[in-house]
């Protein structure tokens, strides 16, 4: 079983203090990776929840054996703290509270240090204030941001904030000033110098705002505070705090008597500043045109990076205002963090990559990719079959659509980036979603299929209209070098169909490719061999079938046969002479069927259709008949082709109702099954998988790879094929299906990472998940036959043991009218 | 572990709009096809009377002799213009035709005299008289320059001895007017005539009378022979026979692919040309009186280009560098086309190159060069890298087109009139189908100025019926016309514009009535013949 993919963007990366070191949260663990490779180094487990922040401790000259601890904070109410190059846990406090944020600002100035061994390391956190967990005189919930002292375990008590929902903290550079945004208000808190021992002593000022604020960061000098609201605006106060955190008691009080008596002068004077904010001037910046969302000042404060949904890095030189850009880093930027090396930023962008920026030469120095977010579908073509993933034969690379219409080549079994292939060469344009509200970018890959020696890849991909006109799609043949890193487009067929495509199924054998669109017609492409020189594809011939709608298509394991679902039939066609075969129907009520795969090794072909009642349904090829069927709202068919089984992937929507806010969750229910039998092999439950992926490996490439010298955890002796899960968040998980050694690993108690939830006693739950779905009360509807001939083996025997015709007739004739009443 | 990619490529550059491909037409044009369509349209001219008949001259620079009406006008072979014209004839001039080596030609007539002119002097130099009828076709003997023969409407051909103006054969056989003939390229005394009643005849000289009758069972236009010598080539009628002559006289192949008469036969010379495109066999070209001027190639015989002229060809002729078409037509339209003669190009390039290769030696014993001097401070700038050199690659920054450069400042509405000045259906598209993607098209064609409506709805107007655009550009004409609506009074030229896209709109959707009309018509004839 082999898990890997992880979210590297949750949160912005931290440097170790040498800078040799990355932390990178995913999920409940810590990634350290090394900077100069990109390679994980170890990883940090142990929380288990949501890992929040990271606190590095900084080095100090005197102390050595400091140099790599860290301090982690997670939802799951812990504070722990870290050797991060060994990879352990050296200590835990328990805090009780979920926390949303964590810092530590006596660990930025190296001064304090020395205090704090005495007096304990105090913490800033934020967190989700429960409901009568402490003897608290507020009893009510939200966010607050209370002091705790790690080094003794214990809170100060009192809160020093208190907001409606917990928010992230910020610290400075040199630890001074504590900053957290809620809404349209900043807090900003001055850490005393002298060890604290109740709130009262930290002093607060607010700044405030119109719109609502996204992000803050400090400067080195702890006078400016930026801040990035969401329409994209930069607000830079300078002297924040003159009068408030001044020692000096008779200017703190002149400061309080001018609010009193709201002096209107002092407003006049104060350029640009809101109200009675303590601040000298308040300067606006605006060149983002959607939400800022990340902000950091360099290391001299001289300049101010931003980042937004433009996925562009804009550098703010501060006093003149001049900016300069680093375009097109791919996707949306989420996290721009500075590192030991002044020059050296680490930008975090959308599509789960880590960029190390040099400020110097603006460049990007590397990129390290992970798993890209799976490209979501627009909703009102979300029901068609896309293929969304697909095994690359000759390497065993899965590959998946993603943003900016690119397929992306993952290795799944070394956890690596391989390559990405741009389908529709095309700039990201943020803006083209945004201005429809939506998510979805408006162009996209929706289906990529490969021949069966990988040398051809067929993709088709889609353009959304804008205003109702210029909906297109193309599909495209490519055609690749020996190693199957480069794909070079052969041929690109712009509307082949004048609807889009609703499916794309590749020949097992031959080239052969069939595209199927729901305005009813099938077309098969063929290469188109007598050209001389580069043998470019046609349409060799358009099927339909009385106008429906057609929403999948497969070729049967040996390419003889091809299947084309029509709305709510199974067309059965013969692909080399274009002959209609036969029709699979079932009575009514009928419903459309969106996915159709024929089993290997078997004489089965399943279909999943969707309306009011979705359901599976499993066709006997021999008998043309239905042979079984569950209601089940089926998400993913992938199909075995080393055995007769078949792993459908559904959905359960399930509401989880945590103690601080409630999350809906849409966790995925994996279930094998055979053709023959309509009971389930084998069940598990996904996190969070709904909306994923799902796809057989052939053995021979997990084989490859583990002959290159790897130690996987793969079954080395089963011949069986290996299951690809892969979710919507950018995590997979490959194990044998078959194997029994899996299910214990299942069975293991539930981590937040961990994929696969349940183990075999998860039958029950199955039923539970599927009684959901259906209103009828029985499961199955039509139970399976087991043996196609009613006579049994009566007639298996050599005939001159065969009993006289008088009594077999009778017994062979009983038979069928028992059936018939079966039926 | 998370896979690294660790070059400089990673901040993406700005990838430019690649202009809209289309799949190329079932039948693409063949190189043949692209060979005959390099020959541009140099004159046109209008005679005063029918061309009956068009003869290039075997020597260099090919200059043509355009028969027409009572003249005979001599073209320049290279510039296509008028040398110089022969206009000393009483009655209608026919066949004027030059002698191999250029300098004189013979031209029959309406009066059945033959006259022989010089071409420079353009004096009558010998007058055949002895045809009672009017003389449609002469020609010279192509190997001795001394005799002509000629045929006649008074059902003879006959063989003059040029000098003394004696009739030296008359061949005797054909029953109706003789109206064509032909030289055999591999005997000079092999001939073929080609007559009004339906037949072609074989004559050898020597023994003065016909060795073959072709019976082609059409009136004859026009004999021709192939290069070879064995076979023979007879228009009349809508049909071409191709005939082998030393197998006795059978027919090989016919060509019906003319509508309408075919008046013209002529051969592309075997060229042996190396580099250029033009191609290594001969080809067979006949013109007809349906306008059609169609190339077979010899092999099969299959047509491999058509051209197509206003008016019934009667004649025409191709020069022998095949570079110079000259077509006749009976409106007396003359439409010679011309190909640039790369050679010629190429040579006169050379030439140049050759001056200028020899130009640095001049300079090349300069002394050395000073700070004085502005070369100081370019030298070595030439300098080209030796074997052992590391070379770097200069990164060059890619050329963005105009509209890009907009694009790329999400100026959408810049860009679509910047893609509107390129004049390039295929950009126009893809500009329009990038503004899509990113849902600028809306922001691009509201409130566009009145200059660049003008040229988008004139754009519209020419590419809204072009089926391969109209899936796209129908619905965007709608948006344009819903969107601009209001700006359309402010100017009249706007107005025009609109009203002339109204026009091409209702002139289409006729065109999709009366082909539905046809199809409804052709349906159950199509299902009555499957039956």
């Amino acid at each position: 079983m082999i898990k890997g993919g992880a979210n590297l963007v949750q949160l912005r990366p931290v440097f170790s203090s040498d800078g040799k070191f990355m932390l990178i949260c995913s999920g409940c663990s810590i990634r350290v990776l090394s900077v100069a490779t990109g390679l994980l180094v170890t990883k940090l487990e142990g929380h288990s929840d949501q890992v929040t922040s990271i606190v590095v401790v900084p080095f100090p000259r005197n102390v050595k054996s400091l140099l790599t601890h860290a301090w982690t904070s997670s939802m799951d109410g812990t504070v722990r703290l870290w050797n991060f190059s060994s990879g352990v846990q050296i200590k835990c406090v328990n805090v009780g509270m979920p926390i949303k944020s964590m810092v530590i600002p006596e660990l930025s100035k190296l001064s304090a240090s020395q205090n704090s061994k005495k007096l304990g390391l105090i913490a800033f956190l934020s967190v989700y204030w429960k409901n009568g967990n402490r003897k608290s005189a507020q009893n009510d919930e939200g966010g607050r941001v209370i002091l705790q002292n790690l080094t003794t375990g214990t809170s100060l008590m009192g809160s020093i904030a208190k907001v409606t929902y917990a928010q992230d903290l910020v610290v400075s550079p040199s630890g001074g000033l504590v900053g957290m945004a809620d809404h349209r208000k900043l807090w900003i808190w001055r850490v005393p110098i002298t060890p604290v021992d109740n709130v009262n002593a930290v002093k607060v000022t607010l700044l405030h705002h119109v719109k609502d604020i996204e992000v803050i960061a400090f400067d080195p000098t702890d006078t400016v505070v930026a801040c990035g609201d969401h329409t994209g605006r930069m607000l830079v106060w300078r002297n924040v705090g003159d009068f408030t955190f001044s020692p000096n008691k008779v200017a703190i009080e002149a400061y309080r008597n001018s609010k009193k008596q709201n002096v209107i002068q002092e407003n006049g004077s104060k350029s640009g500043v809101r109200g009675q904010d303590d601040a000298s001037s308040c300067t606006t910046y605006h060149w983002h045109a959607h939400a800022i969302r990340s902000l950091t000042f360099t290391a001299d404060g001289t300049h101010l990076l931003s980042g937004g949904m433009e996925a562009v890095l804009v550098i703010w030189q501060l006093d003149s205002g001049k900016r300069e850009f680093l375009p097109r880093l791919g996707a949306p930027l989420l996290h721009i963090a500075s590192s030991p090396d002044p020059s050296l930023f680490a930008v975090c962008c959308e599509d789960n990559s880590i960029k190390l920026v040099n400020l110097g030469s603006r460049t990007v120095e590397k990129s390290i990719q992970g798993i890209k977010p799976i490209a979501s579908l627009s909703k009102n073509i979300e029901v068609l079959d896309y293929t969304r993933v697909a095994i690359e034969p000759q390497g065993g690379r899965v590959v998946f659509p993603t943003m900016n219409s690119t397929l992306q080549f993952y290795d799944v079994l070394h956890d690596r980036h391989v390559t990405e292939v741009q389908v529709a060469p095309r700039n990201f344009i943020f803006g083209s979603s945004i201005s429809k509200g939506a998510s979805e970018a408006s162009t996209f890959v929706t289906h990529v299929t490969f021949s069966a020696d990988g040398s051809t890849m067929a993709t088709a991909d889609s353009r959304l209209p804008e205003e109702d006109i210029g909906a297109t799609s193309c599909l495209k043949f490519w055609t690749t070098d020996a190693n199957m890193l480069h794909y070079s487009i052969n041929t690109l067929v712009d509307e082949p169909h004048s609807a889009e495509i609703s499916a794309l199924v590749y020949h097992p054998e031959d080239d052969m490719a069939v595209s199927c669109s729901p305005a009813g017609d099938f077309k098969i492409w063929v290469q188109n061999k007598r050209a001389q020189g580069v043998a470019g594809w046609r349409c060799r011939s358009v099927g339909s079938y009385r106008q429906k709608r057609m929403l999948a298509a497969a070729f049967s394991p040996d390419g003889t046969l091809l299947a084309v679902a029509a709305e709510e039939v199974v067309t059965l066609w013969n692909p080399i002479s274009n002959g209609f075969i036969c029709v699979l129907s079932l009575g009514p009520p009928l419903q459309p069927i969106m996915r159709l795969y024929f089993v290997h090794n078997s004489k089965h072909l399943v279909t999943a259709s969707y309306g009011d009642k979705p359901q599976l349904l499993v066709w006997n090829l021999e008998t043309l008949s239905l042979w079984w069927s569950y209601h089940l709202n089926v998400e993913a068919i992938a199909v075995d082709p080393s055995s007769s089984c078949f792993a459908v992937m559904a959905s359960s929507n399930t509401r989880k109702k945590t103690d601080h806010h409630e999350e809906k969750r849409h966790d995925g229910v994996v279930s094998l099954f055979s053709g023959d039998n309509p009971s389930p092999l084998a069940i598990w439950k996904i996190k969070d998988g709904a909306g994923g992926a799902l796809t057989f490996m052939a053995q021979k490439h997990v084989c490859y790879q583990e002959r290159q010298g790897d130690d996987l955890v793969g079954n080395n002796n089963s011949a069986h094929s290996n299951l690809v899960v892969l979710t919507r968040s950018g995590e997979f998980i490959v194990f044998d299906p078959h194997s029994q050694e899996s299910s214990p690993k299942s069975v293991q108690p539930v981590l937040e990472d961990s994929l696969l939830d349940k183990g075999p006693s998860a039958f029950a739950a199955m039923y539970v998940q599927v009684s959901a779905h259906q209103q009828k009360k029985d499961d199955l509807i039509i139970a399976g036959i087991k043996d196609t001939k009613p006579w049994g083996d009566l007639l298996n025997v050599p005939s001159h043991v065969l009993p006289p015709l008088s009594k077999i007739g009778y017994k062979v004739l009983e038979s069928f009218l028992q059936k018939q009443s079966t039926q | 572990m998370v896979g690294m990619v660790g070059d400089g490529k990673i901040v993406a550059e700005y990838v430019p709009v690649s202009s809209k491909q289309f799949p190329k037409s079932r039948n693409p044009l063949s190189a043949e096809s692209k060979f005959w369509r390099t020959f541009k349209r140099k004159v046109s001219e209008q005679q005063t009377f029918a061309v009956t008949c068009i003869n290039f001259c075997p020597t260099p620079p090919h200059d043509f002799a355009v028969t027409s009406s009572t003249r005979v006008v001599i073209y320049d072979g290279t510039t296509c213009e008028v040398k110089k014209t022969i206009s000393r004839f009483t009655d209608l001039a026919y066949s004027g035709s030059f002698r191999s080596d250029g300098q004189l030609l013979v031209a029959g007539g309406e009066t059945g005299i033959i006259q022989v002119f010089d071409v420079n002097s353009r004096t009558v130099l010998r007058q055949l008289k002895g045809h009672t009828r009017a003389v449609h076709w002469v020609r010279y003997s192509p190997l001795d320059k001394l005799h002509v023969l000629s045929a006649s409407d008074d059902s003879t051909a006959r063989w003059w001895d040029v000098a003394s103006q004696e009739v030296a054969l008359k061949l005797e056989g054909h029953t109706d007017y003789v109206r064509c003939g032909a030289s055999n390229p591999s005997s000079a005394d092999i001939w073929a005539t080609g007559s009004y009643d339906h037949t072609a005849r074989i004559w050898d000289l020597r023994s003065a009378q016909s060795v073959l009758t072709l019976e082609h069972g059409k009136p004859l236009e026009d004999v021709l022979f192939f290069p070879s010598g064995g076979l023979v080539a007879t228009a009349g009628g809508n049909v071409v026979k191709i005939w082998d002559v030393m197998g006795g006289g059978k027919l090989l192949h016919q060509l019906g692919s003319h509508q309408k008469t075919v008046t013209s036969l002529c051969m592309t010379k075997s060229t042996k040309s190396s580099s250029a495109s033009v191609e290594e066999s001969p080809r067979l070209l006949t013109s007809s009186l349906d306008g059609h001027m169609r190339v077979f190639e010899l092999n099969s015989y299959k047509v491999t280009h058509v051209a197509k002229y206003p008016a019934p060809i009667l004649d025409m002729d191709v020069s022998f560098s095949c570079t110079t078409l000259a077509v006749g037509t009976a409106t007396g339209l003359l439409s010679v086309r011309q190909k640039k003669d790369r050679n010629q190009e190429d040579s006169r390039s050379s030439l140049v190159s050759e001056d200028t290769k020899l130009a640095p030696s001049r300079f090349r014993k300069q002394r050395v060069l000073h700070s004085n001097n502005f070369r100081y401070f370019l030298r070595g700038r030439t300098e080209k890298a030796s074997e052992e050199d590391y070379v770097l690659a200069r990164q060059r920054r890619a050329r963005l087109a105009e509209h890009d450069k907009f694009l790329r400042r999400f100026q959408y509405q810049e860009a679509l009139a910047a893609a509107l000045r390129t004049t390039d259906p295929t950009v126009v598209v893809a500009v329009v189908e990038e503004l899509m993607a990113r849902s600028g098209l809306m922001s691009a064609i509201s409130n566009m100025d009145i200059e660049s409506l003008e040229i988008l709805l004139a754009f519209l107007s020419k590419y809204t019926t072009v089926p391969k655009h109209s899936r796209l550009l129908v619905p965007v004409t709608h948006k344009v016309l819903d969107k601009c609506a209001s700006s359309f009074g402010h100017s009249r030229e706007l107005q025009q514009k609109v009203g002339l896209l109204r026009e091409k709109v209702v002139a289409e959707v006729h065109l999709q009535e009366s082909l539905q009309r046809l199809q409804g018509l052709l349906q159950p004839l199509i299902q009555a013949s499957v039956r």
